[in-house]
């Protein structure tokens, strides 16, 4: 898809901030973070939805205990995507922002961390400065050659503004915001849904290699 | 009784001077900065055609030929603060509509996605204007620039243009 590609290859042009705090222990121990994203969000109109895409970067830090020890520090960094779909006349809002990072723990060993956030609400489009959002949150965290599943929820807001995204000929969301996770010990988050008829295949295939797909 | 002449010795309203060198900037800084598809100021669109007349518009930027959507952007050199609270939805509303009779001729008949923008000269002061401006416009799928918070056309070493700063 050629407007993908497109953006794709122009994330660098709008930056937009995501603050994730996150904690849960759903794996029989305990793990919290702090991450910072940055990337670029291109928003259209495709007959009556307002959509979006999200490309860049997150660095994430924090320390995890997987079996309920002494908490690890790490620090991972990688890329994220993400794509936003909403209604004009329905007003309902639905996102998805996936990502990927690499690191270290604390004595050096190698960390990965990949997540999924889902978004659904009653709003306007998401757009807005303090927009404020609740949604589920999925990550497998692979360490010491074992791969750690953890869900619950998240709450969060996003500030931002729009500007010319001289590249791209078009504008671009550029923002900054804070994400919240709070999960509970063994609890389990709804599955995400991954059925919109907006989402794209390459989209879909992008989840698919973390490990989210359908 | 003679007509009150429009000769050119008629000296331009201010404001209306400054609009037009507002416009005048962001379609020059927009046609330096897009590398991506072509721009075209001022690019005129048959939006209506009935049996009496051809219905145009003329949009202040137009993007083409980037994949398969279109950029869509109107200037407006409106001062917000100086919109009595009365006549602000209404307003709000004229910019609207104006811009999705240019969206609707190509979702409907391009068969074409569009991205879709106001750019103000800058954000309002008035407490909770910006926002209620904002929402106004997102609620209906268009993006608001104010102009003079946004860095892109600086950040490659433009010089910072006089008039509404």
């Amino acid at each position: 898809m050629r407007r993908s590609i497109a953006l794709v290859s122009h994330r660098f042009l709008f930056a937009a901030f995501l603050m994730l705090a996150v904690g849960w222990s759903a794996f029989a121990g305990t793990f919290s973070a702090g991450a910072i994203g940055e990337g670029t969000l291109v928003a259209w109109l495709a007959g009556l939805d307002f959509e979006g895409e999200i490309d860049g970067t997150i660095r994430l830090e924090g320390e995890f205990a997987p079996d309920g020890g002494e908490p690890i520090p790490f620090f991972a960094e990688g890329t994220l995507r993400g794509f936003g779909v909403s209604g004009i006349v329905t007003a309902v809002t639905e996102g998805w922002i996936g990502y990927e990072a690499e690191g270290r723990a604390d004595e050096g060993e190698p960390i990965e961390i990949r997540g999924l956030l889902h978004t659904s609400r009653i709003s306007a489009v998401p757009l807005q400065a303090d927009a404020a959002f609740i949604g589920t949150h999925w990550v497998r965290v692979l360490f010491d050659g074992v791969t750690h599943t953890a869900s619950g929820e998240f709450s969060g807001s996003v500030q931002g503004t729009a500007e010319p995204a001289g590249r791209l000929g078009t504008i671009q969301f550029r923002g900054s915001g804070t994400i919240r996770f709070d999960g509970e010990t063994g609890a389990e988050a709804p599955p995400i849904p991954l059925d919109h008829p907006a989402l794209s295949e390459e989209f879909l295939c992008y989840l698919a290699e973390l490990g989210f797909g359908i | 009784m003679p007509r009150a002449s429009c000769s050119a010795g008629t000296p331009e309203p201010e404001i209306l001077r400054r609009g037009k060198a507002f416009h005048r900037r962001v379609q020059r800084d927009w046609e330096d900065l897009a590398t991506d598809g072509v721009v075209d100021s001022e690019h005129t669109i048959e939006i209506s055609r009935d049996t009496q007349r051809v219905r145009s518009g003329r949009l202040d930027l137009f993007v083409d030929d980037l994949g398969d959507f279109v950029s869509v952007v109107e200037i407006k050199s409106t001062d917000w603060d100086r919109v009595k609270p009365e006549n602000r939805r209404r307003l709000v509303a004229s910019h609207r509509r104006q811009i999705w009779r240019y969206i609707e001729t190509f979702l409907d008949r391009e068969r074409v996605d569009v991205c879709a923008g106001v750019i103000y000269p800058r954000a309002p002061r008035t407490p909770g204007l910006r926002r209620e401006i904002e929402e106004l416009l997102n609620d209906y799928g268009l993006q608001v620039v104010w102009y003079d918070g946004q860095r892109a056309p600086f950040e490659r070493g433009l010089a910072e243009p006089a008039g509404f700063r």
